[in-house]
């Protein structure tokens, strides 16, 4: 059961019906810790204990801790150290094969997938205790909601992370009736989700499993241009698929998520790629890595920017994975950073200088190539890999194929299938791109609702890629 | 002790200077929307910059929970005063 997959619906229909004949708060958050407890126990029963015990700890750690109002920093580092090794301890059990129940069938990674959303649940838990040590909350005094914000289902296989106590505010005030706002939009975004997922995405898989998996697929430039390009967009597609639909589900139950995406093929800057991509966790990042380090080192000025920003891609390559290809995604994105803040100035005063239009004709595809470049080894399998596509990419001599594009794919799909796929994955992505803003703002009220929706639901039906899409690729995190 | 439109006036100087933009005029309700050199990248260094300025020393929640130039203006009038 993945989200968005058929017995998801079904589990959601039946937690919907339960949620909204309750009127008792306390048994509705009941249902919902129920219902997200039987989605994780689909992956594995490690998942339904791993989240419960761990959302245990941290909610009685943190009143045991506080007690007498000395919640001293060494216990913060004992019970976060527990966190992180946990969280670390668990994903290379993993890696050596302790459990091998469930793992990618299409290539990226053999990672599995056992315990979900650890990643995920463990930044919220961190974040938690620092919060209550600074005492900025106090602690929960819910362990229901607890848990639930951590293993919530609508989010917890991907995020998006947000603060337990923010979560928990939301629990208080869930609402009795099903309101026609909360069904319109609700469903409106799973909608857009299941697209951006099943039509577009989806679509795209097989070349870039091609291009980065199979030995005959990156053997010219033009190929690795297309793979770094097409990993890129399947990764948006994929991820913010997901996201809509978390957002939409948990729309459906009255509790607003936080956004996680906001249009990041339109950034002319790696520090706007970063305010628009996977804005939650970096956000997180920022907020309790980031800004420490700069707040501390502060007087060192510029040079403390340079380290906290090192410091905060370092952490968030590691917590990708322990593999040498992320440490080499983090350190791209380092550098770029580290030369955009050296720069700043300059480029500030070249784009009051420029019009705006020819400025974001200019820096958007400099900034989606640099992203596209760290991506060749974020979703290359080993560094030996990676670093043979970059070889390959800069070889100018040998950067146009022989053949047409189309010749050269069909020796990896040997049909015609994978070439209309990967045409059509491409025109919609554009098209999606393009009306992005129009789209997610379109929400659809009074009499145009019903042809608002049926016509999304005939895209989906009539277009979307239903087989093998049972996996999206941020689920390995 | 400075007055608030003393400690606006001298903030823009330092915004200006800070960010080598001479177009800078601070309003209370100005935020790091309004000024495009004004990011995380910059914000601390900024902070450190004032901090200096006034001789004063901001906590690191302070500094996060500054919305607008206005919780500056008002935070700095509280140090100084005290």
């Amino acid at each position: 059961m993945t989200t968005g997959s058929l017995p998801f619906y079904l589990l959601i229909l039946i937690t919907l019906i339960v949620f909204y004949v309750s009127k008792d708060m306390k048994f509705k958050q009941w249902i919902l810790l129920l219902a997200s407890l039987v989605f994780a126990s689909y992956y594995s029963i490690t998942s339904v204990v791993t989240v419960t015990l761990m959302s245990i700890l941290n909610f009685y750690y943190a009143k045991y801790a506080i007690k007498g109002g000395n919640y001293t920093y060494t216990k913060l580092v004992v019970i976060n150290t527990i966190n992180i090794a946990s969280l670390l301890l668990l994903r290379k059990l993993i890696d050596l094969g302790f459990n091998s129940l469930t793992t990618f069938s299409q290539g990226f990674s053999n990672t599995s997938i056992v315990i979900l959303g650890i990643g995920f649940y463990t930044l919220q838990n961190v974040a938690y205790q620092i919060d209550v040590y600074k005492k900025r909350f106090a602690p929960e005094t819910n362990l229901v909601g607890y848990i639930l914000a951590n293993a919530f289902f609508a989010r917890v296989t991907m995020g998006p992370v947000m603060n337990i106590q923010a979560f928990n505010k939301q629990l208080a005030t869930l609402p009795v009736k099903f309101t026609e706002e909360n069904f319109t939009l609700g469903v409106q975004r799973i909608l857009i989700g299941s697209i951006k997922k099943l039509v577009i995405a989806e679509r795209l898989t097989f070349t870039v499993n091609y291009l980065f998996d199979d030995p005959h697929g990156s053997q010219h430039g033009y190929s690795v241009l297309v793979a770094g390009l097409l990993f890129t967009v399947q990764l948006y597609f994929d991820f913010s698929g997901y996201i809509d639909i978390a957002l939409g589900t948990s729309r459906l139950f009255g509790i607003q998520l936080k956004e996680n995406f906001n249009m990041p093929f339109r950034s002319t800057s790696i520090s706007e790629w970063w305010r628009r991509w996977h804005i939650t966790l970096i956000e997180w990042f920022t907020q309790y890595i980031y800004y420490p380090l700069a707040y501390k080192l502060r007087h060192a000025r510029t040079t403390a920017t340079l380290v906290a920003i090192a410091c905060t891609f370092f952490v968030s390559a590691l917590w990708h994975g322990l593999g040498i290809t992320y440490i080499i995604w983090g350190l791209c994105h380092i550098t770029y950073l580290i030369a955009e803040t050296l720069l700043k100035k300059q480029t500030m005063a070249l784009q009051k200088k420029t019009n705006p239009a020819l400025y974001a004709m200019i820096f958007t595809p400099i900034t989606i190539a640099l992203v596209c470049f760290s991506h060749l080894f974020f979703r290359s399998a080993d560094l030996s890999h990676a670093t043979r596509m970059i070889y390959v990419l800069f070889d100018f001599k040998n950067f146009w194929p022989d053949i047409s594009f189309s010749q050269w794919l069909m020796n990896g799909g040997d049909d015609f299938e994978t070439s209309f796929n990967l045409r059509f994955g491409v025109f919609l992505a554009i098209l999606y791109l393009v009306f992005e803003k129009r789209i997610l703002n379109t929400y659809s009220f009074g009499r145009y609702r019903v042809a608002w929706f049926t016509f999304l639901t005939v895209v989906l039906v009539m277009l979307g890629v239903f087989d093998g899409a049972s996996r999206f690729i941020y689920m390995q995190f | 002790m400075h007055s608030k439109e003393a400690i606006l006036n001298s903030l823009t100087q330092i915004f200006r200077k800070e960010f080598s933009d001479n177009n800078i005029v601070l309003q209370d309700r100005t935020t790091a929307d309004d000024i495009a050199m004004w990011d995380s990248l910059t914000h601390m260094t900024l902070m450190d910059t004032i901090e200096q300025h006034y001789k004063i020393n901001f906590s690191f929640d302070e500094i996060l929970s500054f919305e607008n130039v206005g919780d500056l203006v008002t935070a700095i009038t509280n140090k100084t005063a005290a």
